[in-house]
């Protein structure tokens, strides 16, 4: 509280905004078949899609991490020519409509893509349909989160601390190790959990990519469109999971999104 | 060991000019002004920007020789006393000083042994554990100084290292300061923009203006003799430039002053110190020769007395007590005269800062 009264053309406004967007989520935990959940969520095909989304959501943020935080490095520190319109190109994946980047992703690696076409011919390596392509689409839709929320850690951080590592004998992969990324630790760490929670949403991309088939691709968003089509309350079950999922990912942020102001 | 130090660097549309040479045993102050290059200079002498021309020789080792040789900071034994310390906030302190042997090869055991004697030598061994948030701005700087000396480097080089401190701790800090830096053997190089630093720590002070070094000489040397308004004003003495003729000085810019050195001929510097000029309500009779008149521009408070700027030819600043302030009503704007007397001018040939 700041003592500031809110003027009503504001405070109405802002309220319905509010009402809009809370609603939904305590209308779903009222309409959850509370009785039914145990049963639901232990059942095999969800045990199947959890365990799959995962498995490729992790598999997503590893990736990620190995090759988007030297990305956001190399964004940060500008090394690489025209940084801008690389930072822009990067960041096109977080604005595309996610179906968009499934279609992109088929030409591309698709049996008769550019490169995936290559690969099926000379050696056989399909992506579309599989559970690699699964996580080739997660990581495609997720990683610009890590590499965004990262170059901004990068970038805030000091330069003078790795000119000192430097002075005293450091080498470049020893400052990077020891000096820089235990200072962007929190920058890292939001990055990688923004990253993990997209990539455990992710349907658009996925389905348009690598279909929807039980066990094989069909991950936890899929699963729950799926059952919308047969049994509204074991679609309703799941997503009560994925909601818990997203609210813990805010308690792991809150320094982030919890604060009154900014510090 | 020496610093041989003869090149140039430009960044956008600044160039550092530098020639100069720094001998082992010796304490380099280099004083200048914000935005003259003092910071430049030193990442330059650690390696952490390069040269477009000329060359850096520390002893006989060439770490750099534009274009080609750029001799890196980890290879090139120096210690750097960051300003604001740039301690590393997630390693402890005794982490922090582990740092620089531990880089270079020591084991984990070796260096941190080394860090502790470090710690002990300077008396700060009850820190060990904490973090640099835990530790005063005081306690920092001498951490980062341990910092810097655990690799045993030939060159110290530190940028500004007072300058973060509050008044107190300046002092004591300061003195602690010099004991350490004296007692080191290579070449040590400090940048800062007070002079009263200078003034302590340093045997020699390299005056830098622009990019380009101004002055050399030791802090006595700049006292009596100040090249340029710059560290006339430092040393807060009236630098005034002129012809000399037959003990009769023509001021640039107008006016005429009589000063003793008869001899005097050409192009001169005249020093005219702030406390031998006394002022006037009404022209003075007496024997002061040296009599002309001015207006009251600008007061200012020193602890004990006050600076009175005198818009006049020349123009002048003198030091004066307050009873002397309010006994002649001064404020800004009052018609004054100026007066001092002819020896306690001292005037030099321009022509003996041509050799630096």
């Amino acid at each position: 509280m700041r003592g500031q009264r809110a003027p009503l053309f504001l405070l109405v406004p802002g309220l319905v905004a509010l009402i809009f967007l809370v609603v939904p989520l305590i209308t779903l935990l009222a309409q959850t078949p509370w009785e039914a959940f145990p049963k639901i969520i232990s059942s095999p095909e969800a045990l199947v899609a959890l365990r799959l989304s995962i498995i490729t959501s992790l598999a997503a943020t590893g990736l990620a991490a190995v090759f988007g935080i030297p990305m956001a490095w190399l964004l940060a520190r500008e090394v690489l020519p025209f940084t801008g319109l690389l930072r822009a190109l990067v960041i096109v994946p977080l604005l595309l409509p996610p179906v968009v980047s499934g279609v992109a992703l088929l030409e591309a690696l698709g049996r008769r893509g550019l490169v995936g076409g290559f690969l099926y011919d000379n050696f056989d390596i399909t992506f579309p349909f599989t559970t690699v392509g699964v996580v080739i689409a997660t990581t495609f839709v997720a990683m610009p989160f890590l590499i965004i929320t990262l170059e901004g850690g990068f970038r805030s951080l000091h330069q003078r601390y790795e000119d000192a590592a430097a002075t005293l004998g450091a080498s470049s992969k020893r400052i990077f190790f020891k000096v820089t990324m235990p200072m962007v630790a929190p920058a890292a760490v939001a990055g990688l959990v923004l990253c993990w929670a997209r990539a455990l949403g992710e349907f658009g991309a996925t389905i348009t990519f690598a279909g929807n088939f039980p066990g094989v691709t069909q991950t936890m968003p899929l699963a729950v469109y799926t059952a919308l089509e047969s049994d509204r309350s074991v679609a309703i079950a799941l997503s009560l999971v994925l909601l818990v999922v997203s609210v813990g990912v805010l308690v792991a942020l809150r320094g982030r999104y919890l604060q009154t102001r900014a510090s | 060991m020496k610093i041989l130090a003869n090149f140039t660097a430009t960044r956008g549309d600044f160039t550092l000019d530098i020639d100069t040479i720094v001998s082992a045993g010796t304490v380099t102050a280099v004083l200048g002004p914000n935005g003259s290059g003092k910071s430049t200079l030193l990442r330059v002498l650690a390696g952490l920007q390069g040269i477009d021309s000329g060359e850096i020789v520390f002893g006989d080792r060439v770490v750099n020789a534009a274009p080609s040789i750029h001799v890196s900071p980890q290879d090139r034994s120096v210690g750097v006393v960051f300003q604001d310390y740039a301690l590393f906030p997630h390693l402890t302190v005794l982490e922090n000083i582990a740092f620089g042997p531990r880089s270079l090869g020591a084991s984990k055991k070796d260096a941190q042994t080394k860090a502790q004697s470090q710690l002990n030598s300077l008396a700060i061994i009850e820190l060990a554990d904490r973090k640099p948030s835990q530790i005063s701005g005081g306690q920092a700087q001498r951490v980062a100084l341990a910092r810097a000396l655990a690799t045993q480097p030939s060159v110290l080089l530190l940028d500004e290292p007072l300058a973060a401190l509050d008044a107190q701790t300046r002092e004591s800090v300061r003195t602690e300061l010099e004991e350490q830096i004296k007692a080191f053997e290579g070449c040590v190089v400090f940048v800062t923009h007070d002079p009263l630093d200078a003034m302590i720590l340093a045997d020699r002070v390299v005056v830098l203006e622009n990019g380009s070094i101004t002055q050399e000489g030791s802090p006595g040397e700049l006292a009596a003799r100040p090249a340029t308004d710059y560290v006339a004003t430092l040393m807060g003495v009236n630098l005034i430039r002129g012809v000399a003729l037959a003990g009769v000085l023509q001021v640039e810019g107008g006016g005429v002053l009589q000063i003793p050195q008869q001899l005097l001929e050409g192009e001169v510097l005249a020093v005219l110190r702030p406390e031998a000029i006394t002022l006037h309500l009404n022209k003075p009779e007496g024997s002061a020769r040296n009599v002309w008149p001015g207006t009251v521009r600008a007061l200012t408070p020193m602890h004990d007395r006050i600076r009175v700027s005198i818009d006049a030819s020349p123009p002048v600043v003198a030091t004066i007590t307050h009873a002397s302030v309010a006994e002649l009503k001064l404020s800004v704007g009052t018609p004054i005269w100026v007066s001092t007397k002819t020896l306690t001018i001292e005037a030099f040939s321009k022509s003996v800062f041509a050799s630096t």
